[in-house]
């Protein structure tokens, strides 16, 4: 491609032959540019695409959704006929037909003998109305023949009209409601009898086959304990497990069919985690079908592959001279690892499990599985009741016939989204700000919500306290990690990490009352902490699809920094783009 | 006695044997010198006092209903736990070294937690390969592999013999290679020329605003894309292509058109389609690494050559890293095949034999969700048909991860 181009400079000399060289030179010297832009965007177009992709999602998603979070409701009186309530049977009374004749004289109608006019109007009301006032009435019977004040949401079909998603301009019999019916609905708007307002059922109610009474707290409650439960298995083990294959196993073929096993494990489809849980965890150990206990095991072990991989990686940050010091001032390598290496190496861990288990809030197949797909009309009391969870729900109400039911699914997809960008907000703003305090807080706030569990949270109140425990551990803990600035020094660096301040614990082969403490502060690389927390960071996020950055575990080595100083420039300002060069680079020489 | 309250015995008790090792062995000692610090006495004593009564307990809970003579059981794990504490607690002596016993202990827990991986492994292959057998029993593995009719629901009836024409797997396959090929069609080259500009072209700035901008969409569940896929995506595509049929009825294509107007919302394009977006960021970051890792020298090289710099992309980049892309590609497929949400959502349940992306199709994976969910016994062929199509998945998912990992692996070699 370039021989042309040599003997350019010589081509000075008009003569014909020379200058046809030179125009066929520069022609194709011009394609070659062409080319060049061409391919520039080729690369920019794809990003374009990318990200209007996630445009048209999210906006496609907030905009099904937003209209669910307010709703209408209708406030009416009602005198209860004592002529038609058998008081040894209340529940046999028609509550919804007399709603909705009140509401018809309301209105200054009267009824047909077929009572085709207030059948109309009842169509128009959420069964919720006669609900209610069969319960007020249950409790207190002397409510009978006097006038009372009921109030509840309007059909799903009215408040669609309400919302505009059905017009007039319709021809009527493509629209759920008739002429008369929209008629009404205009009149008790008119007369004031019809208020909107937030969807407060949204969030305190459960799963109903009624859309306009169906929310999300059952499936929210059921996605904490879950996850509750998938956090306190795959935690501790999957964060042992990476200590022992990091800091303590021999290198023998063992191990190394652990680190392949683990590796493939993170690349496993998570279905088959399903048809394992359903064939261990349910049929083998005889767990509860559809419980948070069951389907926090499988997410757990989903999980785990991932939670152990971010912690080796993170491990792999801490410099070795921390291990060299603390071996040299008489600590075993137990000590050595919890004392020193896990506490430097928690705030990546942290990240990682938060990203890990965010990651597993929003798993849905395994759980199809294990029978969290059924129906379920209340909230879950116990890790071992039948409970849904939010991803669940969605896909339970997405198949939904009524058209009230799709508005709602992306309202549950915003709730859903929104904890997940709490969790993985919290994992980065902990990574970045090497707050090891605030990974420390959330589990706290876990630790709390574990016990409370522990103290047996047999009603919705301990469910609740549950939830509330873990919800305000996690935004504790990322309040103080938008709050807390790395401390620094009086020379402006970085303090060292408050684990090397801790003086006077003495290690093994001391008398315990009598020797000098040995002071555990030490000399560290300033600045390593936040770049190793980044750089893990960096490393960890593209884990989230479940499938992680396998070959540096497989081939049982992360990857060097490769030729950072080839440019000829000064290390600092080297292309360092890789996460995995950065953490190299963080690594000091030893000491 | 209820397992709870047997812990909190077993945990008091400890806490007991904890405390007495310390005080006794500080006694002993006088202030003269110690092996270890006073805490690793008492560890020592409490440990032998309570993991191996946990460990019974353990066994009890899960696989209590198997043993014989399970009553004696609780009584049992008291037993142990004395037994325990009455044989360690002689040993502790100012010069016994209880540090390095403790720090067996804890070993041993480690090794045990990373012993969890290749249970779960374990668990996997084994409960899959036992249900599949017990399917092939019913089914012979090779009308399985190689049949081309799939309608598992007639052999739920006790009177049907030929029960096994019934479960050829071939449709399926052909449908998740279907849907495989279209997501990959979509987030291959764009995964892979984002990855290019933003290795290559892209400022410090503009990459660290776009990526992790892209790996929001790997971050979004998948019953998401599935909501999205089947609510947005299906009905746009079937309005998109019933218009486009309806011009050409009547006309020199009029074969075409009425095809085109009679297509469905659950057409493989779609849960391809959708399914290509999630992959995007998957086969861009992935590749986004590998083009990094390349060496600068061989970029430098090639400029000095007097070559572009997508010349040096196409003819110098690209082909050092090309082992590593096709490794990130693989890793692509494998997600691809075994995604379950979008294709549930959006594909359709009718098994189709065909090329065509405007078609219906089903995949493996939302007939295992199929057979899985709802009310069945389990075991019936029907139900143990979800397993056999397990075992293929998983089966193929990690053979493709392992030529993925070892071909990455090779390539990594090469440079490091």
């Amino acid at each position: 491609m370039t021989e042309a181009l040599a003997p350019l400079a010589g081509l000075r000399a008009a003569s014909p032959a020379a200058s046809a060289v030179r125009v066929a030179a520069e022609r194709r010297l011009k394609r070659r540019y062409a080319a060049e832009q061409r391919f520039k965007w080729y690369g920019r177009l794809a990003i374009i695409l990318a990200l209007s992709f996630l445009a048209v999602l999210l906006t496609r998603i907030v905009g099904q959704g937003y209209t669910a979070f307010w709703t209408h409701s209708v406030t009416t009186q009602v005198r209860i006929d004592p002529a038609r309530v058998d008081r040894s049977y209340i529940e046999g009374t028609n509550f919804d037909q007399m709603i909705a004749e009140a509401v018809l004289v309301r209105l200054g109608g009267r009824d047909d003998p077929e009572g085709l006019a207030s059948g109309q109007i009842r169509r128009l009301l959420s069964p919720d109305l006669g609900l209610n006032l069969l319960v007020r009435v249950r409790e207190n019977p002397s409510l009978i023949g006097r006038t009372v004040t009921v109030g509840g949401a309007v059909s799903d079909e009215a408040d669609f009209y309400f919302k505009g998603g059905i017009t007039r301009e319709q021809p009527e019999g493509d629209r759920p409601l008739s002429n008369q019916q929209l008629d009404t609905l205009d009149r008790l708007q008119a007369e004031g009898l019809v208020r909107s307002g937030f969807n407060t059922t949204l969030f305190t109610r459960t799963d109903s086959t009624q859309p306009e009474i169906a929310g999300l707290l059952g499936a929210v409650i059921g996605s904490a304990l879950t996850i509750l439960v998938a956090a306190l298995l795959a935690v501790p083990v999957g964060v042992l497990a990476a200590l022992y294959l990091e800091e303590f196993s021999p290198r023998n073929r063992l191990t190394q069919f652990i680190e392949v096993n683990i590796n493939n494990l993170a690349a496993v489809p998570s279905i088959v985690y399903g048809l394992l849980g359903v064939a261990v965890i349910l049929n083998t150990f005889g767990l509860p079908r559809a419980s948070p206990l069951a389907g926090g095991m499988v997410l757990s072990l989903m999980a785990m592959p991932t939670v152990i991989i971010a912690t080796r990686s993170s491990l792999k940050a801490v410099p070795p001279s921390i291990r060299e010091a603390a071996l040299g001032v008489g600590a075993s390598r137990t000590q050595m690892v919890f004392h020193h290496v896990l506490p430097l190496a928690m705030p990546g861990v942290m990240t990682g499990t938060i990203i890990a288990l965010a990651h597993a809030i929003g798993e849905t197949a395994p759980l199809l599985l294990i029978g969290m797909v059924s129906f379920v009309p209340g909230v879950p009391t116990d890790p071992a009741s039948a409970a849904t969870v939010l991803p669940v729900q969605i896909f339970i109400w997405e198949s939904a016939a009524e058209r009230g039911f799709h508005e709602r699914t992306a309202a549950a997809i915003m709730v859903l989204l929104f904890f997940m960008i709490l969790m993985n907000a919290t994992a980065i703003t902990d990574g970045r700000n090497s707050a090891k305090a605030s990974g420390w807080e959330t589990t706290i706030g876990t630790a709390c919500c574990a016990s409370t569990m522990a103290a047996g949270c047999s009603d919705s109140a301990g469910v609740a306290t549950a939830v509330t425990a873990m919800v305000s551990g996690i935004a504790y803990a990322s309040i103080c990690a938008t709050k807390r600035k790395p401390p620094t020094t009086a020379s402006g660096r970085p303090a060292p990490h408050p684990a090397m301040n801790t003086a006077g614990v003495t290690y093994a082969s001391a008398a315990p009352n009598t020797s000098t403490p040995v002071s555990r502060s030490m000399p560290r690389n300033p600045g390593a902490h936040g770049t190793v927390a980044s750089a893990v960071t960096a490393a960890t996020v593209p884990c989230m699809p479940g499938m992680p950055r396998c070959w540096e575990w497989l081939s049982g080595k992360a990857p060097r920094a490769i030729s950072v100083v080839t440019t000829g420039m000064p290390v600092s300002s080297a292309r360092i783009r890789s996460s995995a060069a950065a953490r190299a680079l963080s690594t000091p020489p030893p000491t | 006695m209820s397992t709870g309250l047997l812990l909190l015995a077993l945990f008091a008790f400890s806490a007991l044997t904890y405390v007495l090792a310390r005080r006794k062995v500080l006694a002993a000692a006088g202030g003269g010198r110690l092996n270890s610090l006073p805490g690793y006495y008492g560890s020592y004593v409490a440990l032998w006092t309570g993991v191996p009564a946990l460990l019974l307990l353990v066994v009890l809970t899960f696989a209590g209903d198997q043993l014989p003579g399970r009553a004696y059981l609780p009584g049992l794990a008291l037993v142990l736990a004395v037994a325990g504490a009455l044989w360690a607690y002689p040993k502790v002596q100012p010069s016994f070294r209880a540090r390095t016993r403790v720090d067996g202990w804890v070993r041993a827990v480690l090794m045990a937690c990373s012993g969890v991986a290749i249970l779960t492994t374990l668990g996997i292959v084994l409960s899959l390969l036992y249900e599949s057998l017990r399917f092939f029993d019913a089914v012979s593995p090779l009308s399985f592999l190689f049949g081309t009719h799939w309608s598992p629901q007639i052999a739920l009836r006790a009177d049907q013999a030929g029960a096994s024409g019934a479960f050829g797997a071939v449709p399926l396959f052909a449908g998740t290679f279907l849907i495989m090929l279209i997501a990959m069609s979509v987030a291959g080259p764009v995964g892979l020329f984002s990855a290019i500009y933003l290795s290559e072209y892209a400022g410090r700035t503009t990459r660290a605003w776009v990526k992790p901008a892209m790996e929001i969409l790997a971050g979004v569940p998948s019953v998401v894309y599935g909501f999205f896929a089947a609510l947005t995506v299906g009905p746009a595509l079937r309005g998109t292509f019933n218009a486009v049929g309806a011009q050409l009825v009547g006309g020199p294509l009029n074969g075409l058109g009425l095809y085109l107007s009679q297509v469905q919302n659950q057409m493989a394009l779609v849960a391809g389609l959708v399914m290509g977006i999630m992959l995007i960021p998957f086969v861009s970051s992935l590749s986004d690494d590998i083009i990094n890792s390349v060496p600068q020298s061989l970029r430098d090289g090639s400029y000095a050559m007097g070559a572009t710099k997508s010349e040096t992309v196409r003819k110098v980049v690209l082909p050092a890293a090309l082992p590593g892309v096709a490794g990130a590609f693989l890793l692509g497929v494998s997600a691809a095949i075994g995604e379950t949400m979008i294709v549930t959502m959006a594909a359709g349940l009718q098994p189709n034999l065909t090329a065509n992306p405007l078609d219906t199709v089903t995949t493996v994976t939302v007939q295992i969700v199929t057979l899985l969910t709802g009310d069945q016994e389990f075991d019936s062929p029907k139900t143990l048909a979800a397993f056999g199509l397990g075992l293929t998945l998983f089966v193929v998912t990690l053979i493709l991860n392992i030529i993925a990992l070892a071909v990455v692996q090779k390539y990594r070699e090469q440079y490091d």
